[in-house]
Formats: C-alpha cells, structure tokens, sequence
C-alpha cells in the first residue's frame, strides 16, 4: 500500500489493571482490547462490530486519548498519536471527534442547545462571538433542526433523534477529518434511526469525513460501512470489505452473527448462512480462554484450537480472518 | 383461530397530566388465541407497556384510568375483577418476562431466595409475618419447592442449576438472567405469558438462543403468548398473527410473512422501509414524531406523518376492516375500495 492511511492502528493493547484490598494489591487484569490492528483511509468507513464486552468501545476511548493504550500505536495521517502530552493532544482533538453512545447522558441537562455545541469553539479559541453564534446556527441547519426553535432549548425538550443532532452538530463544529461514531442508532426507533443514519451518510460527503463506526447491530454497519472489522472478546477476528462479509464470512464467529440477524423478509433470508445456535455466551476478558478465544463457544473448535491463537490468514486483497478451520485450505 | 384466552375489547387508557388528560389507548381491540403466540409491534412511546400493565391491573391508578373496555380472561373480566381474585391469577393465570433481566431481580438477594418466595407464595394477596416464616422453616415443604425449581431451571437450559441458585444477580450475565427470569414466570404454570421486549438488553447470538427456548416451552407446555416487541425481525421469528401499534391505536392486524412482504397501512411500510436490510436497500425514516396523547389528532393519529393523507383523514377515524381473509388495516385507503 503506498497511500498512508489516515488512521492506522498497530497491534494495540489495552489492559484494565484490577486492585483489591486495603492495599490496593494488582490481582489481575482486564485484557479489553488484545493486539488489534486494522487502518481507515482517507474518506473510509471503517465499521466494528461485535457484542457487548468485546472491546469496540474501549477502542474508540483509545483513539481519541480518553484511555491510554499499554502497547502498541495509532498512527494518524503517519504520525504517532499515542501518548502525546496534554497540549498537542488538544491541538489533534479539533481533527477527531467522537459521537458517543447514549446522547440523553452525554449532553448537560443544564446547558442549552447552542452553548452545547459552541463550547467546542470557545475552547478552540476559534473565532470572535458573533462568528461563533453564526456557525452554530449553520451547523444546525446542517442537521436539519432550524436554529430559531432550538438554540435556546434545554437537551430534556428534545426526543431521542433530535438529541443525537445535536450530539452530531457538536462533533462536527470544528471540522474534524476523522469521527469516531460509538453506537449512534442504538437508542433510537428504527423510523428515526434510518432518518439519522442517512443524514450522517449525507454529512459524510459534504465535509468529506471518515468514519470509524462502531456498533453491535450487524444490519446496520453492514449498509453503511465499505470494511467491517468483527471483534469478538477483546480481538479482532475477521477484516474485510463488507460485501465480502455478508456473502462469504468466513470465521464462525461471523457466521454465527450474521445468522443471528432477525430478518423480515424471505429474501433476506436465503442470504443468511444456515449454522448451528452458538452455545453459552461471551466469555470474561479477565481470564480469557486460551488459544482462539472463541474456541469455547465455537461449534467446529478442535484440540489445536484451545492451545494456539490463530495466524492471519489473507483471503482477497481486503478480507482477512484469523482461525484454523480457514487455514486448512 | 380457536377461541381466545385473552380478549381485549374497545379498551380505552388516558392518564391525568398537568397538561390535561392524555388519552395513551385509544379503543384497541386484541386477542391472543389458545396456544398462540401473537405479536404487538410498535415503537418507543406507542403504548405497548401501557397495554401489557392493564392487562396485569398493575397501572398506576391515579394518574392512570381505564375509561372504557373490557380485557376478558377466558370468561373473566380483568378490570372487575377484585384484587384478591386478581392475585390468583397472577404468576398461575397470566405470568410476565420483564424487559431488563438484570434490573427486574433484586440485587441484595440470591436467586433461591427470590425464587423461594416467590414460589411458595404466589396467589396470595396478603402475607402475614408469622406465616411467612412457618412456610419457609418447614423444611420439608421448602425442599419440594426447591426441587421444582431446579427441574424449571433445567427446563430453561441452566448447567448447573443447583449452584445457580447460590448466585446473586451481579454474578449472571444478561442471558442467564433472562434465562431466570422465564423460569420465574413459568413456575406457577401460566396459560398465558406476557412477554415485553425480553431480548432487547441482549446480544444478537444470546437473542436468538431465547428466542429457540421460548418457542420450544411456549410449544412444550401449550402456552398461549402475548409477546411484545418494537423489533420486527424478532416478531417474525415467534410470532404467527401480529398487530402493529402506532400511537395507542391498532393499524394493521394479520400473518406475520403476509404484513412484512405486503404491507398495506402507510404506517407499516414506513417501518418496513425503515429498517436496514441486508440486502442493502435503500432505507428511509418516516418524517416527524408520534403526536401529544393530550391533543392527538381527532380522526387517523397518523395523518400528520402519513404521506398519502387527505382531508379525509383529518376528522374522521379510520375502523379496522379486513381486506384479506384474516387480515385487517384501519386506513382511509382501504376503506373507499380502492
């Protein structure tokens, strides 16, 4: 690949240490995100899926700086973004922005609509008063709520669809390059979820954003991502386009999620691959099963499986997966 | 359809607000026949909780107020009937799967004790102090019960149920809670089972592994299910006939497979189209948001969303005619034989 890629992220760790007792004694740890890596070019959407606990969120804390990474590198535009000080970190956080999960406890109640969403320009000394009043009005025509009715409202006035406008308003106020998208739709009903989701396909284009987009609804990341990344219990398992994905997934993990995806229609359903329910559920990431992690859960697991971790294997150019079923070929 | 074991007839719920009376149920009618499981799809806000909680006599009264229907329980009146004899039905007539399973048990109690009392005492309204504690030493009689919860735990597909039982709520995950929790509702064998949203707070995996279980018990022990839901894949899967609910109104009523390959309500194929596909269709949203119960509009409470409305639909409220055999929609377009 000669193109850098806009957002590279190499063999990332981060572990949660867990201390007990009087004297805070490390007992063990909490291995969130294991070796992961995958990278988003300029303009990609680069989607994550995977369940509850596997560790896409905890990802997206690290590339923003929240969360620091115990090894590995995240490289943006090439250069090393982990593990700056203070100031460039707030100098880079105008070019990534993050859209976070649960809108109604993520904007202050006390705080109304238009301050929400300029408090990002006072903070980047962006502008004189009167500009920054301006730009707030027109990113909020951009999210199609006018600006008349709602630069003075408090979050608690708004339903689910228009507090995620606004959270969207907020992240794109400092023209960020890359938004980190933590389960946009999640909360909302699906008649306004595809509102909300079409708009951020349209935001997309018009500022010429890339989108890392994390969710655990397979349907949706699906429609809008061009890469899926499948993470099951702090790893990646399967990298590749998301056509490629859906037809021809090769980790049972994948299968298994993709099979599980309630559908409405016979249509959609002769898509589905036919696999067996998967036994138990997801495990712990304190004490993480040996070898491949999903080997507990997964129907064709053998010995092998327990003692090793799989090697990448490469399928096409884009699509990768990471088990022994797929390496016997 | 064979007769029915839970009848909801004309049923009208308003609350008292500051604003003024909000009428959240507006005239619905719904049955579930004997073992059949019937689906109600609606989204955030439509009235779907509302429905299930009269249907258990455990709305709120005040604010809340049952201003017309019945809800007839094979040949009981639900909302007549006294608390006593309401009590008895509880848990062995009609039982509930709560939506949140780690939130629905009590954090500060083990399983079994939960279970055990719940168990021992279920159909009585009022538990003096003195009887509670003779039931539960009487050893004897404790360990029946025990037993009968483990085989329920068992029938839900729990490894080890004996040390299960130990655990308190924190040590479950999401689907061995709901796995639990459906235990507990099918201890007093129930005719009829309440579902609400019982796999929304899990995984896609985990979901339909509940999924495959209530089908299987609801097929086992004959159960009748009302199993209510705002996502449609999922109603596909366990339920045959649904009925969707927009706003405290029924709109569209049938086969499952009929509804979501032809819809024919406006309101049903807005949902339809806005759900992702996997096919990558196209999706769109519907425009607006559900109207305020206080001043909803007077005739089709969908008319302000509707893209085909007229005047028509202003005033007057549509009444649910069936088009095809068995399937039946309240809309304007529909009635005029077009």
């Amino acid at each position: 690949m000669s193109e850098v890629p806009l957002l590279d992220i190499r063999n990332l760790k981060v572990y949660f240490p867990i201390y007990q007792g009087l004297l805070k004694k490390e007992v063990g740890t909490v291995r969130a995100v294991d070796n992961v890596s995958f990278n988003i070019k300029k303009g990609g959407l680069f989607g994550l899926v995977g369940e509850t606990a596997s560790g896409k969120t905890t990802i997206a804390k690290t590339i923003l700086g929240v969360v620091h990474p115990t090894s590995g590198e995240i490289r943006f535009k090439g250069e090393k973004i982990s593990h700056l000080n203070d100031e460039s970190r707030r100098k880079l956080t105008s070019k990534m922005q993050m859209i976070h999960q649960d809108t109604s406890s993520s904007l202050n109640p006390r705080k109304k609509v238009g301050e929400l969403i300029k408090v990002a320009l006072d903070i980047h000394r962006i502008g004189t008063a009167v500009e920054r009043l301006d730009e707030v009005s027109r990113m909020l025509q951009y999210v199609q709520l006018p600006p008349e009715n709602f630069l003075s409202k408090y979050p608690a006035a708004l339903s689910g669809g228009q507090k995620q406008r606004v959270a969207i308003a907020r992240a794109l106020i400092l023209k960020p390059e890359v938004v980190v998208l933590d389960e946009p739709t999640s909360a909302l009903d699906v008649s306004v979820q595809a509102k909300i989701l079409n708009l951020l396909t349209k935001l997309k284009k018009e500022f010429n954003l890339t989108y890392l987009f994390i969710s655990h609804d397979l349907s949706v990341v699906l429609n809008m991502s061009d890469t899926i990344g499948v993470m099951y219990l702090g790893e990646l398992v399967e990298v590749g386009g998301s056509e490629d994905i859906l037809v021809n997934p090769m980790h049972p993990y994948t299968r298994a999620l993709i099979s599980a995806i309630p559908v409405i229609s016979e249509k959609e359903r002769n898509i589905l691959p036919k696999v067996p329910p998967l036994r138990g559920e997801i495990g712990s990431a304190i004490n993480p099963p040996t070898g491949c992690r999903f080997h507990t859960r997964c129907p064709y697991a053998k010995e092998k499986c327990a003692r090793e971790r799989p090697n990448w294997v490469q399928i096409n150019e884009k699509h990768t997966v990471r088990c022994y079923l797929v390496q016997r070929f | 359809m064979t007769s029915p074991i839970l009848s909801i007839k004309n049923l009208a719920v308003s609350f008292n607000t500051f604003e003024g009376e909000a009428k959240v149920i507006d005239h619905i009618n719904l049955d579930v026949g004997e073992k059949e499981t019937v689906g109600l799809v609606g989204e955030t806000g439509c009235g779907k909780s509302v429905t299930l909680k009269t249907i258990l006599g455990i709305l709120p009264i005040p604010p809340g107020k049952v201003t017309n229907g019945q809800i007839l329980f094979g040949d009981k009146n639900l909302l007549t009937l006294p608390t006593k004899e309401l009590c008895k039905l509880r848990g062995r007539g009609i039982s509930l799967i709560p939506q949140d399973p780690l939130v629905s048990l009590n954090p500060v109690f083990t399983i079994k004790a939960q279970f055990l009392d719940l168990a021992m005492r279920q159909g009585e309204e009022h538990v003096s102090r003195i009887n509670y504690y003779r039931k539960k030493l009487n050893k004897k009689q404790t360990q029946q019960v025990v037993k009968k919860i483990i085989t329920m735990l068992q029938k839900v597909q729990i490894p080890d149920p004996e040390r299960v039982l130990e655990y308190y709520p924190y040590q479950l995950s999401g689907g061995m809670a709901q796995r639990i929790l459906i235990a507990i509702s099918l201890i007093g064998s129930p005719r009829l089972l309440l579902a609400d949203e019982p796999t929304t707070a899990l995984d896609v995996t985990v979901q339909k592994q509940i999924i495959t279980l209530l089908k299987k018990i609801a097929e086992d022990s004959n159960l009748s299910m009302l199993y209510i839901t705002h996502n449609l894949g999922v109603t596909r899967k366990i339920a045959k006939r649904v009925y969707i609910m927009y706003a405290g109104q029924i709109v569209e009523m049938g086969n499952v497979r009929e509804i979501f390959n032809e819809p024919l309500h406006p309101y049903t194929s807005g949902l339809i189209n806005a759900l992702p596909k996997i096919t990558r269709e196209k999706f769109n949203g519907i425009d607006g948001t559900i109207p305020d119960y206080v001043h909803p509009p007077k005739g089709c409470r969908f008319y302000p969303r509707c893209p085909s409305a007229d005047e028509s639909c202003k005033n007057q409220r549509p009444v649910m005619i069936e088009v095809k055999e068995n399937h039946f929609v309240a809309c304007r377009l529909f009635q005029e034989g077009r």
